[in-house]
């Protein structure tokens, strides 16, 4: 782009631009500010419009609210769980649907049905199979010999199921973008390497691996900010006012949307929200920070 | 010739690790992928059991198979209504939300302009925001617009954001500017070089945007539920969430609802399949871009 800056042409720029801005200027953009002074009002009329007190109690409440943190304990046990068993599990079928092509075409819409079906309607159907007495997963487990598992009603159990779930859920995604991500290193190094007597561990190690770099680093920082907003697969599990048995699904954005939606607090509701932001930020900063030190 | 090489790869893979580790790993994955696909078997299957053989555990307990199931639902429930909203919504959704984002990177990547550096600063801002953080200030900018319960609130918010204009930026960049300068030369006007030129050279990604687009807003369930107050404006995943609770046991109903929330997408995700490939985003050029 070698041309001078004029005015037809920002005139022009910006009615090509205009329709873009302005959805994202009212969505995307204002909701941000929006959301921060709303976790400030700590005495208002909604109904009004009135705001008559602003501070941080909002905050504070949150930060001694138990069931806060036992949402924010819930949700990095998610991150922790969740997101490297994910990671690992789709690198490694990314890899075999990669390097095994002649069965790959078979197998890969299994692998990313997830990936277009509804939450809500796989949730459902996980629930009948979780399910105590009726359930495949259960029935699975006393068939092997080992004790049935009350998956959605047992408090221990709330968390487990929705890491499976979420897992399941997420693979689709994950395996899409590292096998295009494969497929675009240039065959020619991994030929060069078989001919020097390299092993498959040792092409995935040295070629692959390295060559995923930046895929890599992306899918992991997506990887850990949906987890972190894990909202959806939740509800749908385990739905209505309780997330799963005691609440022990409860995670940070069912904790902001229950105080939204059924209690009608916005101010406590966008603090936990803007909370989770806030800390998904600083994650996704120290990955950032840990991808430049990795030096590449 | 590529015939003979897809050949090497896979007869030099085998020979690496081993015929009979080979295929143990191919059993071990499809086994995996038939269990991916399991729920999504039991879904079908449970939609056509009859309403007493729900309960049961063995896989097809009950023949004949009760397609009655899908008429009851349709009928008992305004489906139909929920089906008809959710088409729309996502068509127009998509269709705007698509040429929208569309002219909006085309305006980045060919005109130089003042207020490019501030705009792009402004969108980058809004990458990393997450959707469940917008949701409350955006429900209320919706009842102040008096958008509750239309379908204005449905489709216009999630039209386009900053990721799918960052998309497309990069994408359209990738277009060699000798066409441009060609185009210019020819004296093509540029609402002329972007749809005759740029976009038919992008097919495959605009398509990416608009399949992925299309399932998120299909299967969204969390703002409908939100902005809906009334039976009639209900999409289809919020029929299905209300129909949920009011079921009780008849999960062969709720399984057929599901299946047929279900099918739309996954259907047109195997249309699309082929282009999805080649047109995923690269973060390194994303980066450079910004």
């Amino acid at each position: 782009m070698n041309d001078k800056k004029s005015w037809r042409g920002t005139w022009q720029a910006w009615l090509y631009l205009m329709p873009a801005v302005m959805i994202v200027a009212v969505f995307g953009l204002y909701p941000v500010i929006h959301a921060l002074d709303l976790s400030l009002h700590v005495r208002y009329d909604y109904y009004r419009n009135l705001v008559f007190e602003r501070g941080l109690d909002n905050y504070v409440f949150i930060v001694q609210d138990p069931e806060f943190r036992l949402a924010l304990r819930n949700t990095l046990l998610l991150v922790a769980v969740v997101v490297p068993v994910s990671m690992a599990a789709s690198l490694a079928i990314a890899y075999f649907l990669h390097t095994r092509t002649f069965l790959s075409r078979w197998v890969q819409p299994a692998f990313f049905l997830p990936l277009a079906a509804s939450v809500l309607a796989a949730a459902l159907t996980w629930r009948w199979l979780f399910h105590t007495e009726y359930g495949a997963a259960n029935a699975a487990l006393t068939a092997i010999g080992l004790p049935a598992v009350g998956w959605l009603t047992s408090p221990e159990w709330a968390l487990p199921s929705l890491v499976l779930f979420s897992v399941w859920h997420s693979l689709g995604y994950n395996i899409l973008l590292f096998l295009v991500g494969m497929q675009a290193i240039p065959p020619q190094y991994d030929r060069a390497a078989r001919i020097d007597g390299a092993s498959g561990w040792q092409r995935f190690r040295r070629i692959t691996a390295p060559m995923l770099g930046p895929v890599f680093y992306y899918v992991s920082i997506v990887s850990v900010v949906h987890a972190f907003m894990t909202f959806d697969e939740a509800f749908a599990l385990f739905g209505g006012e309780r997330a799963g048995p005691m609440d022990r699904a409860l995670t940070i954005v069912y904790y902001a949307f229950r105080k939204f939606y059924s209690e009608a607090e916005y101010g406590i509701a966008s603090a936990a929200a803007y909370a989770g932001f806030l800390l998904v930020f600083a994650l996704t900063l120290v990955q950032l920070k840990m991808n430049d030190r990795r030096g590449r | 010739m590529r015939g003979t090489d897809e050949n090497m790869r896979v007869k030099s893979f085998s020979n690496q690790i081993g015929r009979r580790a080979g295929l143990l790993l191919d059993a071990f994955v499809c086994a995996l992928g038939a269990a991916m696909l399991f729920p999504f078997l039991w879904m079908a299957e449970i939609s056509l059991r009859s309403g007493d053989q729900t309960m049961s555990p063995r896989l097809l307990a009950s023949f004949p198979l009760e397609w009655s199931n899908y008429r009851i639902v349709w009928e008992t429930l305004p489906l139909a209504r929920y089906f008809g909203n959710s088409l729309l919504v996502v068509a127009t959704s998509v269709a705007f939300g698509t040429i929208v984002t569309i002219c909006a990177a085309f305006a980045f990547t060919h005109f130089t302009f003042y207020g490019r550096k501030i705009l792009l600063a402004a969108l980058l801002g809004t990458l990393m925001i997450p959707e469940q953080l917008l949701l409350i200030p955006n429900y209320m900018t919706v009842a102040a617009l008096g958008w509750t319960d239309r379908y204005a609130a449905l489709a216009v918010p999630w039209m386009t954001n900053a990721f799918a204009v960052f998309y497309l930026v990069q994408v359209f960049s990738a277009v060699p500017r000798e066409y441009r300068f060609a185009a210019r030369a020819d004296g093509a006007k540029p609402s002329a070089f972007l749809w005759r030129v740029i976009v038919p050279l992008s097919k495959s990604s605009i398509l990416t945007l608009a399949l992925l687009k299309s399932i998120a807003n299909w299967n969204a369930y969390l703002w409908p539920l939100i902005v809906t107050n009334s039976k009639e404006m209900r999409t289809l995943p919020v029929g299905l969430l209300a129909f949920s609770t009011e079921a009780g046991t008849s999960y062969e109903l709720l399984m057929a609802v599901s299946v047929i929330l279900v099918v739309p997408m996954v259907f047109l995700y195997f249309i699309v399949q082929k282009h999805l490939v080649q047109a995923v985003p690269s973060v390194e050029n994303l980066k450079n871009e910004s």
